[in-house]
């Protein structure tokens, strides 16, 4: 809904306040923030073999004691939706809630935004009642209880729900760019006046579903992923949820300034990036656009870097298109927590916001060997670095390409 | 551009289900879904009549926003249960499950480069999907923008919505597009005049329910609805679209 009252002439800053993130390093920003400092990866290999970034069942566990005692979810439960708390559900109201929190925000407001992104919601849901699906027992109570909230817009209306909150709402599914693009569309509606501040999130399970299509591509490493690595052989799939904190007054609470961001397409193929990188560059130089920045002024870009060979010379190719050979430190902490796909442009935002705060250039695990034809200065270890701009990037299937701009703020 | 920076409506596709067909069977649309032959589609018939579109405007100034409320619903079932069938998870299932995957592909064909999104909101898909090309616009971000809603039914599975649904709404299949402009887009196209004016279209959260019309289409049959009554009603006004749990909103202008 629009709220008239708002100013709609003046173009307002955008600050992030508030920080919150459930990984497979722990509950808690802090958490993961302490795992990338050291370069410490919280990849397992799971019962199938798979070297994937899993949320402990005891960190599952103690989200769902806490969350099922929350206001929250007492909201929920007490609106018409009657269901059991999912993985995704405790990722996503425990991220949200560090986030607001930290910005000091109790509730949503009319005035407020919500954006959420994700690409398997309630999927586990569908997992557990698979026999359903393949007897198509449609007079089977389970395949309709499954069916009631298989839609991705779910998990959004269950997370407004749960603030009881009527405000704008959006949510993103373009694949592993959705969280970047929600930052950028959040960005919009701040500095156009549509919202004073709003709540930007991403959320995602690990399933039978993402594990086993990706890996039909050889799409998956067979140990801990080597972004960069000259034998770097797939990506590690991960859960988790991240969520931001944006608003344009000039709070007390300020981590970084969201300068901008740009959203772009391949148009080259449905699941590889195209090699020139040329949707990823053109999502880069908008983003550098609408900053109002040149690319001289970024200090380090936190690369996507799934350590999947094509994507990996893709957005290679898209730095040295934008940003010249004149040697950008570049980072991937992909081995620290693995792919979160949607959610992955929101919990790495919420490591660059933490690396600005705290003035420190996050390194690149796992990698040994650089691959030669990547012509980048991949920074290895964790350093004290003066940083005033940082650019995230992601590149997803479809062709889909996102990148935002951090700036320091003096606090 | 600020939060009311005009937008225009050039043209609108609507396309019911059957209109897939034809194409199945060409080679082009081997490995493609319905969803993506049926908004693939809606699209070429916009760009055909829209008057030279694509030379007058880049690539990189068209946008696209996909809205679907089930996404491939049918291929992830497909791909699910052949996974627990055969023990055989493949590759061209999975990759056209993804809601993304629509996008992916008009992307491809029509050589979309701009600014591209795909939203999903229950029954208000359609509406998001025009409400972020309406964003998309207004912060400049591309001179024209296509906004999409489709969504296919899985006939197997309309006992299990029929038995959720206590309004019994009468679900269907389609796509749904629009083409809507800026003014620099408008600009640009100067031989095309254009439908309407769009000022706003309202959805999420707890809208009150209307008395408005309802047409019984598919999931996320806002565009559809909205197409049809722009038929029938005039061009500045608002039309309101009753929906199974409540309404959305398009406010209309004059040119």
């Amino acid at each position: 809904m629009i709220s008239s009252n708002l100013n709609s002439n003046q173009e307002n800053e955008v600050y992030v306040t508030g920080v919150g993130v459930v990984a497979p390093s722990g509950i808690g920003s802090d958490c993961l923030w302490r795992r990338a400092l050291s370069n410490q990866t919280c990849i397992r290999a799971g019962e199938d073999n798979q070297f994937v970034g899993r949320v402990s069942a005891d960190n599952l566990a103690e989200l769902s004691n806490r969350i099922i005692e929350s206001e929250q979810w007492s909201r929920l439960r007490s609106s018409d939706l009657d269901i059991a708390p999912s993985p995704a559900h405790l990722m996503a109201f425990a991220a949200m809630s560090e986030a607001m929190t930290q910005a000091g925000w109790s509730h949503l407001g009319p005035d407020d935004g919500l954006i959420l992104a994700t690409t398997t919601g309630l999927v586990t849901g569908w997992e557990s009642e698979l026999g359903h699906f393949l007897n198509e027992q449609a007079d089977d109570p389970k395949l309709a209880d499954c069916m009631r909230y298989q839609g991705l817009g779910c998990i959004l209306q269950h997370l407004a729900a749960s603030q009881n909150f009527s405000g704008q709402t959006r949510l993103i599914t373009t694949a592993c760019a959705a969280a970047t693009q929600a930052l950028i569309l959040a960005h919009q509606w701040i500095r156009s006046g549509r919202v004073k501040r709003c709540l930007v999130g991403g959320v995602e399970v690990l399933s039978n579903l993402t594990i086993r299509g990706f890996d039909s591509f050889q799409l998956l490493s067979d140990g801990v992923c080597k972004p960069f690595d000259q034998n770097r052989n797939g990506i590690n799939l991960a859960e988790g949820a991240g969520f931001l904190c944006l608003e344009s007054d000039a709070s007390p609470n300020r981590l970084a300034k969201l300068c901008g961001g740009g959203i772009a397409a391949d148009g080259y193929h449905m699941t590889a990036p195209d090699p020139q990188g040329s949707g990823c560059a053109s999502a880069m130089s908008l983003a550098l656009k609408h900053a109002g920045i040149d690319a001289d002024m970024i200090d380090w870009i936190h690369a996507h870097g799934t350590g999947s060979p094509h994507n990996d010379v893709s957005e290679a190719a898209a730095i040295l298109k934008v940003f010249g050979d004149r040697g950008i430190a570049v980072s991937s902490t992909k081995a620290i927590h693995g792919h979160m796909l949607a959610a992955s442009g929101a919990v790495e935002s919420v490591l660059c916001v933490m690396a600005l705060v705290n003035q420190v250039m996050l390194g690149t695990a796992k990698i040994e060997t650089q691959d030669p034809t990547i012509n980048l200065e991949v920074n290895r270890d964790s350093c004290d670095r003066s940083m005033n701009y940082i650019l995230k990037s992601t590149l997803g299937f479809g062709g889909s390409n996102g990148a935002v701009v951090f700036s320091r703020v003096t606090r | 551009m600020s939060l009311r920076s005009d937008v225009f409506l050039i043209d609108y596709e609507l396309v019911e289900s059957g209109r897939e067909q034809p194409y199945l069977s060409k080679p082009k649309f081997r490995r493609a879904s319905r969803g993506m032959i049926m908004t693939y589609v809606a699209v070429e018939s916009l760009l055909e009549r829209s008057w030279q579109l694509k030379e007058l405007i880049s690539e990189q100034r068209l946008g696209v926003v996909v809205g679907t409320s089930q996404g491939e619903l049918e291929i992830t079932k497909n791909f699910l249960t052949t996974l627990v069938k055969s023990e055989t998870a493949r590759p061209i299932l999975f990759q056209n499950s993804l809601h993304n995957a629509v996008l992916g592909f008009l992307s491809i064909e029509f050589g979309i480069k701009g600014a591209s999104m795909t939203v999903s909101n229950g029954s208000y898909s359609g509406e998001d999907a025009v409400a972020t090309a309406l964003d998309f616009l207004r912060a400049d971000w591309c001179d024209a923008c296509i906004a999409i809603g489709w969504d296919t039914k899985v006939n197997s599975f309309e006992k299990v919505w029929a038995a959720l649904d206590p309004e019994n709404v009468k679900r269907g299949e389609g796509a749904g597009a629009l083409l809507l402009v800026n003014q620099s887009g408008l600009n640009r196209l100067s031989a095309r005049s254009p439908i309407t004016r769009v000022v706003e279209v309202e959805t999420g959260g707890k809208i009150a329910k209307s008395t408005g019309q309802y047409i019984d289409y598919y999931d996320s049959n806002g565009i559809a609805s909205f197409s049809r009554l722009l038929e029938v009603t005039p061009h500045a006004c608002e039309i309101q679209i009753g929906k199974p749990n409540g309404s959305s909103r398009f406010v209309l202008g004059p040119i």
